[in-house]
């Protein structure tokens, strides 16, 4: 098992508003899962991706990762946590645009206690051939994959992505969807995935269904299809 | 809906605009407060000035007599005399008949001129304990008339009028009586004098209105008062000429100088502090305006690309680019108009104590503080419209573009230097990045340039002139174990003392190299007043043939040890080697053999002095004396006046410095929110993201600060020759090296000032609003 939450809540207090963003959330992943989140807008899918990253802290309730609790962890521990454990993806790429590629990914890297062979890891992600380019000189997807590797360059323990094929075409889409696919069999790395796009859902080995902060549904999914072969919507 | 984002802007930037807003307040509030209390003294001090006659230039003369002028004496007297003081205590009439002739023949040799006699006494008496000096003058006829501020002239010899500066420091009023050598005055009215704007009395530059000042008697109660008198001529142009080269050539044995009005510093230093201070004003306020007048733009700009897109959509729906521009505008407006106003408002409330302390140091009329347009205008019209123009040039540029280019921006190639190979190879990459961080945005950064070179370098001006003053009267201090000095009645000679004095020869108006100074006799066996070079005592080099001149000579001249120099006392001329540089400022002096001094004066005797040196309170009748210590005292005083007003000026820019690397620093955070959003993502601790984003910071401004430092140094050369051609005052205004520690601390204060918000900001930067932000963009 690496993370485990227990009765998890989230309230985001606005004014005289409280939202709900989460309510008694359990839910546990095994190491090397590939898990995908599924939700529509407004879902908690976001907020509890946030909370099982350290990214933000619950309300209410415990989350352990690797037999931590890291629920009642300070922002100096959640800091370190994240460091040395977590990688993350976003939709939007988020790469520095006044270094290279290789730099973006060296920046992974530098805080990392024990990193890939940056080159190997472009190899690995396919942009090899772009790695002395500026981001503005990449396309989407490139940018996506550079962005892959700087999550993964610290070899982390689980990859978060929060819809990482959210504004890419069908086509790449695809190719990045296939590279995460890879990268979790091959280096054994948890993914977290969150996704409005149900086709994604099938290539997942657990199906997280969202809905109104709570979970639905989980399906195991026994049909697991190749990232080319899932139906885009 | 556009003037509605823009307020929702004003308000997520609060602490942006409030820096914004203190730098606009600052600038508006240094223009105004200079310029009104300037100029309340400016037109009445140049009305009073024309009205009342002020000299156009001075001439020093010799107070020895001619060969000629001896002759008379011994003709109408039967005794020759050898100077103008012995014939006015013996003679009046023949003095005046002197007088007459000098002036005659000067207006010969110079015929575009008109001159005047001006005499003096130097007087000192006590006051409740306290030494006070006063020069006393005689009302004069047509030039440097005396204007009665208030109350009226002296009519009898039991009434004078005092400068009303020093009737106030002493809570003396009109009808109070005062008490001068034994005789009472009733104070008749308080006066001014055109020829004298600051009271700088005597060879020490020492300003204390309310010990040293000017009175005005009647003829009858000026001749009543014992003393030696002073004459020097006072002129005026009748006719143009080239003022500055027309008194080129000295033709007149008489003359030891002529200086013109702009030149000597207790008529003509106002000019300089007025015209000075005005630019000095001008130029702050314009520095510390280009900077808010950028930030403006910097902060439009950064709005307007957040904003494009809403822009681009506007445009799309057929918004015209005016609809679009004018909520802008009135977002400029609504930063910028109430740091202006509140600027104003404060300079106007300022003005009168900053004119309180001019009027509490130069002798002049003043009136009322009251509002002009024309300053209106400069300090709120003129800045709003320069923003209102630059931030429509801002906009206009972005509004041409497409609608559709506005809504998908195409990212800008990066900037290469970063990026050159030397630098990758040699530089680390957060190294570069850091740096990066800084260089980017020009603008922000010639703004944080500007901002700490401008606070640094005052800083360090403000440091060279801490203990200025001291450093002035140090030398003579550590030099001088005399606690009186007695000044004997050139006709009566000098009382014997039974305790230890040493005699001297004071000789003012002695030409040294055709400029005239103060000669020191002294005997290299003195007992109270040996001489320092660098430590060394070197009185013993008072031989009969050199001169061991002050460092204010030897800088104003550049004459070192071993140099001649030539030594003018009436129409007696030598030329003496300089044995020795003593370490003293202030007026320019010379110390030589009294013996050798003596023999010059009478021509026939080493026995000569005309003052007295004691340790010990003197026992016989003199003219004058002086309590030493009691002058080093006021000195310190004017010293401690000036140190306060170092240590403000400091602390203002200081201030300065810390708005404006605080106003960088945020704009700086706001520019980069999610390059640090994503850092905090990644991992990177707080103390990685602060020392990528905020501690170069501290780096710059050091490298600023060292710049900063030859700047300074280079100011300081110029100042002080300017002062030493202009006046002929060397000030000691040195860079030391304690001066550079204590600055380096500083501007490392200014940094670590302004720091702790930026930090506080770049912590509090919310993780959770970070990635909301991520996965809404």
């Amino acid at each position: 098992m690496v993370i485990k939450l227990t009765n998890v809540d989230k309230i985001y207090v606005n004014g005289e508003i409280k939202t709900n963003a989460l309510k008694a959330v359990d839910l546990t992943i095994e190491s090397g899962e590939f898990i995908v989140v599924l939700g529509p807008s407004g879902s908690g899918k976001s907020t509890l991706l946030n909370v099982l990253s350290g990214l933000d802290v619950p309300t209410r309730g415990t989350i352990e990762v690797h037999d931590v609790t890291i629920s009642n962890m300070s922002q100096k521990e959640l800091t370190k946590f994240r460091r040395d454990h977590l990688g993350f993806i976003f939709q939007q790429y988020n790469l520095l645009s006044t270094l290279t590629i290789k730099e973006n990914i060296a920046l992974g890297a530098h805080i990392a206690k024990d990193s890939f062979d940056i080159d190997e890891l472009l190899e690995k992600v396919g942009i090899t051939d772009q790695k002395d380019k500026f981001p503005h000189q990449l396309s989407g997807g490139q940018q996506q994959r550079v962005s892959i590797a700087r999550a993964l360059i610290k070899k982390p323990l689980i990859l978060f992505c929060d819809e990482p094929t959210g504004a890419l075409d069908e086509s790449t889409g695809k190719d990045i969807l296939k590279l995460l696919n890879t990268l979790n069999s091959s280096y054994k790395t948890t993914v977290v995935l969150i996704t409005h796009n149900p086709g994604i859902a099938s290539m997942a080995d657990r199906i997280i269904k969202m809905n109104s902060g709570s979970i639905v549904d989980i399906i195991v999914n026994k049909d697991k299809v190749q990232a080319s072969d899932i139906a885009w919507s | 809906m556009l003037f509605l984002n823009a307020i929702r802007s004003l308000k997520k930037r609060s602490f942006t605009i409030l820096l914004l807003g203190l730098i606009i307040i600052l600038s508006g509030f240094i223009f105004v407060s200079v310029h009104y209390s300037i100029n309340a003294i400016k037109a009445p001090s140049e009305t009073y000035f024309e009205q009342y006659n002020q000299e156009h230039f001075n001439v020093i003369m010799s107070q020895i007599l001619s060969e000629e002028e001896q002759d008379l004496t011994e003709s109408v007297l039967s005794e020759k005399l050898r100077s103008l003081n012995e014939v006015y205590g013996q003679d009046i009439d023949l003095f005046n008949d002197i007088i007459t002739q000098r002036t005659e023949r000067f207006m010969v040799t110079y015929d575009a001129t008109h001159v005047e006699a001006r005499i003096a006494k130097d007087i000192y008496y006590n006051r409740f304990g306290a030494q006070h000096l006063m020069r006393i003058l005689k009302n004069s006829e047509t030039i440097n008339q005396s204007f009665i501020y208030r109350g009226e002239l002296p009519k009898d010899v039991h009434e004078i009028a005092l400068v009303i500066n020093y009737a106030e420091a002493n809570d003396i009023s009109i009808g109070d009586t005062l008490t001068l050598q034994g005789h009472d005055y009733k104070v008749s009215g308080f006066v001014f004098f055109p020829d004298y704007s600051l009271a700088v009395l005597g060879n020490e530059f020492i300003i204390n209105n309310s010990t040293r000042t000017l009175g005005l008697l009647s003829d009858a109660g000026f001749e009543r008062l014992q003393g030696d008198i002073t004459v020097d001529l006072a002129g005026i142009f009748i006719r143009d000429v080239n003022r500055s080269r027309y008194f080129d050539a000295i033709q007149e044995d008489f003359i030891l100088n002529i200086a013109l009005t702009e030149n000597t510093m207790r008529s003509g230093a106002i000019y300089e502090e007025l015209r000075g201070g005005e630019a000095m004003g001008l130029l702050m306020s314009l520095i510390i305006a280009s900077m808010a007048i950028f930030v403006v733009g910097l902060m439009i700009s950064r709005i307007l690309s957040e904003q494009r897109g809403a822009i681009g959509i506007l445009k799309a729906l057929g918004y015209r680019n005016h609809e679009i521009i004018v909520p802008y505008l009135m977002f400029i407006v609504l930063i910028a108009l109430p740091g202006l106003a509140i600027g104003y408002g404060l300079g106007f409330l300022a003005a009168e104590p900053l004119k309180n302390i001019y009027i509490g140091i130069y002798l002049l009329p003043n009136s009322a503080i009251e509002h002009s347009l024309p300053i209106f205008i400069i300090s709120i019209v003129a800045p709003l419209l320069t923003m209102l123009v630059l931030g429509y040039f801002v906009i206009y540029r972005l509004l041409k573009v497409h609608p559709i280019a506005l809504m998908h921006p195409k990212v800008d190639a990066p900037k290469q230097w970063i990026n050159s190979p030397k630098l990758k190879r040699n530089t680390p990459l957060l190294k570069r990045l850091k740096h990066a961080y800084i260089l980017r945005n020009k603008p922000r950064f010639m703004v944080y340039i500007t901002g700490v070179l401008t606070a640094t370098i005052l800083i360090l001006m403000s440091l060279s002139m801490v203990n200025v003053f001291d450093r002035m009267i140090d030398g003579y201090q550590n030099s001088i174990d005399v606690n009186y000095m007695g000044y004997c009645d050139s006709l009566g000679g000098c009382p014997s003392e039974t305790q230890t004095v040493d005699k001297v020869i004071e000789l003012p108006h002695v030409l040294l190299n055709q400029t005239p100074v103060t000669a020191i006799g002294l005997d290299p066996n003195n007992h109270f007043h040996p001489l320092f070079e660098k430590d060394e005592n070197i009185t013993y080099r008072l031989n009969q043939q050199g001169i061991i001149i002050t460092k204010t000579i030897a800088l104003e001249h550049k004459i070192s040890v071993g140099d001649m120099v030539e030594i003018g006392y009436g129409t007696d001329k030598t030329s003496l080697k300089v044995v020795g540089i003593q370490e003293e400022y202030g007026a320019p002096k010379f110390y030589v053999n009294r013996e050798a001094l003596s023999l010059v004066v009478t021509r026939n005797s080493t026995e000569y002095y005309n003052v007295v040196y004691a340790n010990e309170a003197l026992t016989g009748t003199y003219i004058q004396e002086v309590d030493v210590q009691d002058i080093v005292e006021q000195a310190k005083v004017l010293g401690q006046l000036g140190n306060v007003m170092s240590y403000v000026l400091i602390a203002v820019s200081m201030s300065l410095g810390v708005i404006v690397l605080m106003l960088i620093t945020s704009m700086s955070l706001e520019q980069y929110f999610f390059d640090i959003s994503l850092f905090k993502v990644i991992g990177y601790t707080e103390s990685e993201i602060r020392s990528i984003f905020i501690n170069t910071y501290r780096l710059y401004t050091v490298l600023v600060y060292l710049f900063a430092i030859p700047i300074t140094q280079v100011s300081l050369g110029l100042i002080t020759h300017y002062l030493a051609t202009q006046f002929g005052m060397i000030f000691p205004l040195q860079l030391r090296v304690i001066d550079g520690i204590v600055g380096l601390v500083i501007a490392l204060g200014i940094y670590y000032l302004a720091i702790p918000i930026a930090n506080k900001k770049l912590n509090r930067l919310s993780l959770q609003q970070a990635i909301q932000i991520y996965q809404s963009t």
